[in-house]
């Protein structure tokens, strides 16, 4: 997945250090978080490939402008998600357009952390199960989404989510617990296959 | 997505030459969201204590002896104003605390209720310390439509066609007998017992329950003092009140310092007992200069009794510019 130098193991707070020091060493920090913000924007609703490498850069260039508001009470994995899930809103916003959730790629993992927290069926064959979850997945709300996305695609903790979305754990808890209901209200026969 | 997206940005970087904004600049954000929370919560809490110094003053034994009922006194004595105004700063506070650094953790049921509570204790601390009276005499002594706006008692006091009359005693009479000075600027004479004596003093403004029994005749059975709404009831000037039968306006006012008697004597006692009575007294003089000058023209004595009452000559001389 990542393919930096080995004897880069630094942690992410370092990192920070090292980039507001010398500009080039943000370029680890690109590394380490490239691909994963990628996935991630396209799971939120960004198509095409020219756009998501727009969003991508938008969304590093503001990280290195704001590295000095980086303290170490957040996980600084929640913090540049939180900046990439803003910044795709706001790219959003500025299209007037709403996320295409037919963007979202098949997750395998993901869809059966899915299926498998929702209790489906499983005696059916599973790619059909995974196509059902990711068509239900496009009718669902896109907030009902986004935190769909950030637990069993992301596979963040309630605490992480709550700080890349700025929300209490309790909105958490209970917001995931309506996006699971609006989920399963969407598949085919009541959820079962 | 390209494999020289990294590359890109770091030359991006170079050639825009981006820095990272100052540290500073994001202690400072987080600094303004608390000063300007601080600042509601004081505000806030100042708008409590004044609540706080109504309701401690509050009539409801009158209101209750005059034959009405707890809903209808609580609707014309709540401080409308003052409960939108601490509402207002409850919201600012309730949004900065929520938009400081950690304040996305908490549920914005425990912001506003932290926003309350704070509120209502350092409001309590600042009425102890008799903050909200202070207020409330310099809102009485400056602001426009207090009587309207800030106290919802002055009303309820301004109504001598039900038994309540409240003003600024201007002139003792005689040990039963003292002339009232209501919010209009009109004139009234009470008659009460002599046991109320101590709290008939000119200069002072009063509370009176009793009964009409004239056209401006009051017959006092309770005389009380004035707490809230005492600075504003000081405003009315009784150096420029019409004499009994006179009609209304400034000029005819001016009179008064022609007259002999108590009135007269009243007005020397307040012009040297106040300085800030005898600077309101000489901003009329100035707002009425023609009149002076017509008053001046008509009495020769009208001059030396200004002169005698203390008015300073470079408000003589202004006048009759």
């Amino acid at each position: 997945m990542d393919n930096l130098p080995v004897n880069l193991e630094a942690d992410d707070a370092e990192l920070v250090r090292l980039s507001l020091a010398d500009p080039d060493k943000f370029s680890y920090i690109i590394g380490r978080y490239q691909d994963k913000l990628a996935r991630y924007i396209r799971r939120l609703g960004i198509i095409s490939s020219e756009d998501a490498e727009d969003v991508l850069q938008d969304i590093f260039l503001k990280v290195y402008l704001n590295l000095n508001d980086f303290n170490q009470d957040l996980k600084f994995s929640s913090w540049i998600y939180r900046i990439a899930h803003n910044q795709v809103i706001s790219n959003f916003r500025k299209r007037q357009a709403r996320p295409e959730a037919h963007s979202l790629p098949i997750d395998g993992e993901g869809l059966q952390l899915l299926a498998d927290d929702l209790a489906l069926d499983q005696q059916s064959d599973l790619r059909l199960r995974q196509e059902m979850l990711t068509l239900a997945l496009d009718k669902v709300d896109a907030k009902h989404r986004e935190i769909l996305v950030l637990k069993f695609f992301e596979d963040k903790s309630y605490q992480e989510i709550s700080d890349i979305l700025k929300k209490p754990l309790g909105t958490v808890a209970s917001l995931l617990n309506r996006a699971k209901k609006d989920l399963k209200s969407a598949l085919p026969v009541g959820g079962q296959f | 997505m390209s494999e020289n997206l990294e590359q890109k940005i770091i030359d991006k970087i170079k050639t825009e030459s981006l820095s990272p904004k100052p540290r500073w600049h994001f202690l400072l954000k987080e600094r303004l969201v608390w000063a300007i929370g601080a600042i509601a919560l004081l505000i806030g809490a100042a708008a409590v204590s004044v609540m706080l110094y109504l309701a401690n003053n509050n009539d409801w034994l009158v209101y209750e002896k005059a034959g009405r009922n707890f809903g209808a006194w609580l609707l014309l004595s709540l401080p409308y104003f003052w409960l939108v105004f601490l509402a207002l700063f409850l919201w600012l506070l309730s949004y900065n605390l929520k938009h400081t650094k950690k304040g996305y953790r908490y549920s914005i049921s425990l912001i506003i209720s932290i926003a309350i509570a704070a509120s209502i204790l350092l409001g309590i601390a600042f009425f102890a310390l008799g903050l909200g009276a202070k207020i409330d005499d310099v809102l009485g002594r400056r602001a426009p439509l207090y009587d309207r706006l800030f106290n919802p008692h002055i009303d309820f006091w301004s109504q001598p066609e039900e038994g309540r009359l409240a003003g600024l005693v201007v002139a003792l009479e005689d040990e039963q007998h003292f002339i009232l000075a209501d919010r209009e600027h009109g004139e009234w004479t009470v008659v009460h017992t002599e046991d109320d004596g101590d709290l008939v003093v000119v200069g002072q403004p009063v509370r009176v329950v009793g009964k009409l029994s004239g056209e401006k005749e009051f017959i006092a059975q309770v005389i009380m003092t004035m707490k809230p709404g005492r600075e504003f009831f000081k405003r009315l000037n009784p150096g420029l009140m019409p004499p009994p039968g006179a009609g209304r306006g400034p000029g005819q006012g001016l009179e008064a310092i022609n007259c002999n008697g108590p009135k007269s004597e009243s007005l020397a006692l307040l012009l040297s007992e106040s300085s800030e009575f005898r600077q309101n007294f000489e901003e009329n003089l100035l707002a009425n200069k023609e009149m002076v000058k017509e008053l001046s023209e008509r009495d020769p004595s009208f001059i030396p009794n200004l002169v005698n009452l203390g008015v300073s000559p470079q408000t003589i001389s202004a006048c009759l510019e």
